[in-house]
């Protein structure tokens, strides 16, 4: 009787406690849409989300799709948002591997290597990512002239204005391909698990990594054959201060790429030494009782038991490199902060919806990186690591 | 030139018929939230030197400045009655619309456009301007057609935007554009070597030029490819006001014209022989100080306190300042410019 | 006799050899272990030789660090005047010259909350009320009131914001996170749900969208007519921003506290307050020092990002100079200066913050 008394007086005080807090967060709601929509008001403001389909008349220096000044401010986000995809993407690959470089000679035996690539990642992680940025920015801009851009094979080339590279003559064939990589690489996904399934004793065991890379390069390779379609490369041409034809990647978005890369790798060298270290020391001996040279100790035993531990250190690094492309506002570069986030929000006043916009794009993406590695935390997990 | 005289002739008559039919029966308008405020708030952009610039030491030098301080000179009395608000070429018409500012002294050009769609009016031309190109000299530059792929340095919101599209278009050029907001960070990146080419009104190019460290570096194209003609700006619909300004800066061109300067204007107002055009310009005769809605010193004291055009223009621009542009098309309709005041009487 | 004394005799230590062989010894195991190491570091000293002496030729041998106008300026090495001639702002902003010592004051004072951190016997009271006097002598110090000539905060800028945003930002954010940490282990679901629904959100956005919240957005939320400086409200997302970070490092350190604390603290009999109050929180704050500091020297590099929205730290200095008509040219030595100045506060911190982890170890075992 005593301890039904008791509880139900517990439940009655943890129910009136929550009841409290959700009032007083109903309240402050409350007053600030109230002000909100009086502001709004007053200043003249529009409300809603119809400025998407207004005309945006600034442009985009660089743009993965087609753009102009007469598309809408929808497709002016669209841009934005493939602008901070790609220098995400291409300052991830580089950020690993650098900060994977970085990460093993900070372990090596080698003293003056080890010193050496420790000072690196100390520099390289005290300074803030706007130095890094701005000190980037200045050494790209100090690139020799279009006129005397430094080339390679004659078909790259490398300026002041910038990276100059052969693109395909319809973009759209880009984002064709792109589609049918993944759908390759998930078709070979799919039948390697079927053929494991059927029993590892029956035939081989399927190789992953070989037979992704089939299904990603031979689907492509086999649509094209088929089909009708007819891909055309373009060759950067010089003609006066610019380049006719391929793609050029401005040097905001080379310094951005550049330096976020540095900036990320230190982090990843440190997760990479951090998780090196775990390793037990008994592996190592283990290694050389049997016979190990130290080159293929660390290859074939250390790193793939240090993966694991990396993984959600890691995940967490890739997703402060997405957040950090926002940085593209110091130096001018249209990713989705600056060109929503900033420029739509000058041009049509609308300041909560587009940062809104901008935050929630953000969300998305972290929410699937998030449970993209946890997908695969639990898959590594549940094969007995 | 002709033409232009004419257009000024046909634009001052109307002025004129509205002053004589006293049309000084507008509500309460700027010149009372002027006389009420007790300074003129003057819309400048703050970094262009010999037009709107801020020293060290807090005091403002330049043409569009010292319009603004004839305007307080002659409305409330003293030069120095003045607030400057820094606007960027972005929210300067915003900011007169609304009644922030009460006249925009920031180099903006007199177009079509702007008159029709922007809720404000112009007053009259203060300089005469047009749209010019600096490139870096070691790229050996000549004419702007060499500048075909090239990349430009820009201003948002300026007409630079469309008058290169023309002028490119035209010629089945191509080029690529990199915009940005703040004149410094604009002239950086280009003396960094992110464009090839800035545009600019010519008088800034000259202005930033005479500031740089290693002028030999850059060089002025020949190329000056629109009519900038730049000037103050008022809102829409305050005739009184608008009319205020527009002949205060009469007045001090009609001072060069007639020779009346800021040393020599105390002893041509005692001499009871001086010429019938001088009296009436320094209130001596007649009453069109009265018909602005102002008293009759007004012409005075703005030529004393600031001085006329000649001075304004010699001391902010002239031989002796850094940037030392030529007269031009800014000389006196004497000199065979086009600075053609209407008369004042 | 002998023989037994031999046989249990300590086996004596070797002699120590001549340093030259020892430091022969040293170089044979690490620089030159096998062949292809040998090449590597071999190669690695010979391009320190070359890159280091040309470095510093131009960092300081050939560099230009008196004069007064770009004209004094030595072209082959690098040219400091820019930085020398607007030392003052770039430490004191557009702070009136007269009343500047107010500013070293609170740079001191704020320097000083790091030193106690390091007296171990220091009452944890004492410690206490200096965090929480701190931001308030600070802001007096500043902006004026009650005795001092006020200063306008638009007159902040430079090395000054910097270290008030970051000193006051982590101040006011610590309660702040704590509260969050506690509120994501609460056993109330509404209040558990509210305090990941916060953290999750604040954590996967940009502090620039965050910024761009604070001068935009937040005006619209307040009454009309209300104005709100903008360093306060950068101030106030800064807060809001490390607070969410906090709370996750916090979580680790009371996830990692023995359960038997929270057991003997209910034996007792003492209620959810008084337990956190008395023996929670203080343990927990006493291990997450170090990573409370690194999160500190998080958030000086975060508060870089300011200048997006015109409040000018020493970055945003930097780069208004760097545009300037008179000093365009010499991009690179103000950027390699911001490098140093900021290497050299953040590694030291860093440094500090390991001393007082392996400190706090050697004290547990």
């Amino acid at each position: 009787m005593m301890s039904t008394h008791r509880s139900s007086n517990l439940r009655l005080s943890s129910v009136l406690q929550q009841g409290l807090v959700l009032a007083l967060v109903a309240a402050v709601f409350y007053l600030l849409s109230s002000n909100a929509a009086l502001n709004l008001k007053n200043l003249n403001i529009a409300s809603g989300f119809g400025f998407l389909s207004q005309r945006a008349g600034y442009d985009i220096s660089f743009s993965l799709i087609d753009y102009t000044p007469d598309a809408t401010y929808a497709r002016a986000y669209l841009v934005g948002l493939l602008n901070t995809l790609l220098v995400s993407v291409l300052s991830i690959v580089l950020a690993t591997l650098l900060g994977g470089a970085l990460g093993m000679a900070r372990v090596s035996d080698n003293w003056l290597i080890k010193r050496l690539s420790g000072t690196c990642i100390e520099f390289l992680r005290n300074v803030p990512l706007v130095v890094h940025l701005v000190w980037w920015y200045g050494l790209v801009l100090a690139l020799p002239g279009v006129k005397h851009s430094a080339s390679l094979f004659g078909v790259v080339f490398l300026n002041n204005n910038g990276l100059t590279l052969p693109w395909l003559e319809q973009g759209s064939v880009v984002g064709w391909g792109l589609f049918l990589m993944l759908l390759g690489t998930l078709l070979a996904y799919v039948f390697c698990r079927l053929k494991e399934a059927r029993g590892p004793w029956r035939g081989f065991a399927c190789r992953r990594w070989p037979a992704l890379l089939a299904g990603a390069v031979l689907l492509p390779v086999l649509v094209y054959a088929l089909s009708d379609a007819h891909v055309q490369w373009e060759v950067p041409v010089q003609r006066g201060f610019g380049f006719k034809g391929g793609i050029t990647l401005v040097p905001e978005m080379l310094a951005l790429c550049l330096a976020l890369s540095f900036y990320s790798a230190s982090y990843i060298a440190e997760i990479v030494r951090g998780a090196i270290e775990s390793v037990h020391r008994g592996q190592y001996e283990a290694a050389r009782a049997l016979g190990f040279k130290s080159g293929s100790t660390m290859r074939q035993l250390i790193v793939p038991q240090a993966i694991y531990p990396m993984i959600p250190q890691i995940t967490n690094t890739y997703l402060n490199i997405v957040k950090n492309s926002s940085l593209g506002v110091v130096i001018g570069f249209m990713e989705l902060v600056s060109s929503t986030g900033g420029t739509t929000l000058n041009q049509t006043g609308q300041a909560i919806e587009c940062i809104a916009l901008v935050m929630g794009t953000y969300c998305l993406i972290s929410l699937v990186i998030s449970l993209g590695m946890n997908i695969y935390n639990h898959r590594i997990g549940q094969r007995g690591h | 030139m002709h033409k232009l005289n004419r257009a000024k002739l046909l634009l001052g008559a109307p002025l004129l018929a509205l002053l004589l039919t006293g049309a000084q029966a507008a509500q309460a308008g700027v010149l009372d939230k002027v006389k009420a405020h007790g300074s003129v708030r003057c819309g400048v952009a703050g970094d262009k030197p010999g037009f709107s610039l801020i020293d060290d030491k807090g005091r403002w030098t330049g043409m569009d400045v010292d319009l603004c301080r004839a305007v307080a000179a002659a409305v409330l009395g003293d030069a120095d009655k003045v607030e400057y608000l820094t606007t960027t070429a972005k929210n300067r018409f915003t900011a007169l619309a609304s009644g922030e500012i009460d006249i925009l002294s920031r180099a903006a050009s007199w177009t079509a456009e702007r008159i029709a769609n922007l809720g404000v009016d112009f007053t009259t031309v203060w300089f005469y301007d047009g749209q010019g190109f600096m490139t870096h000299a070691a790229d050996g530059i000549e004419k702007l057609t060499d500048l075909d792929g090239a990349t430009f340095c820009l201003s948002p919101g300026t007409t630079s935007e469309q008058n290169l599209e023309d002028y490119f278009g035209r010629r089945g050029l191509t080029y690529k554009t990199v915009v940005i907001e703040k004149s410094p960070e604009l002239y950086a990146a280009f003396q960094r070597g992110r464009c090839n080419a800035i545009s600019n009104d010519s008088s800034g190019l000259a202005a930033r030029l005479a500031l740089m460290n290693n002028p030999k570096d850059y060089a002025l194209l020949p190329e000056v490819i629109s009519k900038e003609p730049l000037g103050a700006f008022v809102a829409q619909g305050d005739t009184v006001w608008r009319n205020i300004v527009t002949w205060t800066a009469y007045a001090l061109m009609t001072g060069e014209e007639l020779g009346v300067t800021s040393d020599n204007v105390d002893e041509l107002r005692g001499n009871k022989s001086a010429s019938t055009d001088i009296a009436r310009l320094l209130g001596t005769e007649g009453t069109i100080g009265k018909s602005f809605g102002l008293d009759s010193d007004w012409a005075y004291r703005a030529l004393k306190q600031v001085g006329n055009y000649a001075q304004i223009y010699d001391r902010n621009l002239g031989q002796q300042t850094a940037l030392n542009i030529p007269r031009g098309l800014n000389r006196s309709w004497k000199d065979h410019g086009l600075m053609y005041a209407p008369p004042i009487r | 006799m002998t023989a037994m004394n031999q046989a249990l005799a300590v086996p004596l230590a070797p002699p120590r050899l001549p340093w030259v062989q020892r430091a022969a010894a040293w170089s044979r195991s690490q620089l030159f272990p096998s062949v292809g190491h040998s090449l590597l570091t071999l190669g690695v000293l010979a391009l320190l030789c070359w890159c280091i002496p040309a470095a510093l030729n131009w960092l300081v041998f050939d560099a230009t660090f008196i004069g007064s106008s770009a004209k004094d300026c030595n072209p082959g090495g690098a040219c400091w005047l820019p930085i020398t001639q607007r030392w003052n702002l770039f430490v004191y902003g557009f702070y009136p010259q007269a009343e500047q010592w107010r500013v070293s004051l609170a740079l001191v004072l704020a320097g000083a909350a790091f030193v106690l951190l390091f007296f171990k016997r220091l009452d944890r009271r004492l410690l206490l009320a200096y965090l929480a006097l701190l931001p308030i002598v600070m802001w007096w110090l500043l902006k004026g009131g009650a005795g001092l000539p006020e200063v306008s905060s638009t007159k902040f800028a430079g090395m000054l914001v910097t270290v008030f945003l970051g000193t006051a930002g982590m101040i006011f954010a610590l309660p702040l996170g704590i509260l969050l940490a506690l509120g994501r282990r609460s056993k109330l679901p509404v209040v558990r749900m509210l305090c990941v629904l916060y953290i999750e959100l604040v954590r996967s956005v940009p502090v620039i969208s965050l910024l761009f919240m604070a001068s935009l957005m937040i005006q619209l939320f307040l009454p009309p007519d209300s104005a709100f400086d903008i360093l306060l409200r950068v101030q106030l997302v800064l807060i809001l921003f490390t607070a969410a970070y906090m709370a996750e490092t916090l979580r680790g350190g009371l996830q990692n506290l023995p359960k038997g604390q929270y057991e003997a603290a209910m034996a007792l009999g003492f209620g959810y307050w008084k337990t956190m109050g008395q023996i929670i929180l203080p343990q927990v704050l006493k291990q997450s020092i170090a990573p409370l500091l690194t999160q500190f020297i998080g958030l000086f590099k975060e508060t870089t990002l300011v200048m997006i929205v015109g409040v000018l730290d020493i970055v945003g200095i930097a780069m208004s100079t760097a545009v300037a008509p008179e000093w365009v040219e010499y991009g690179h030595e103000i950027y390699v200066f911001l490098a140093i100045y900021f290497f050299v506060i953040c590694f030291a911190l860093s440094r500090y913050a390991r001393h007082l982890e392996q400190r706090m170890e050697q004290s547990r075992s």
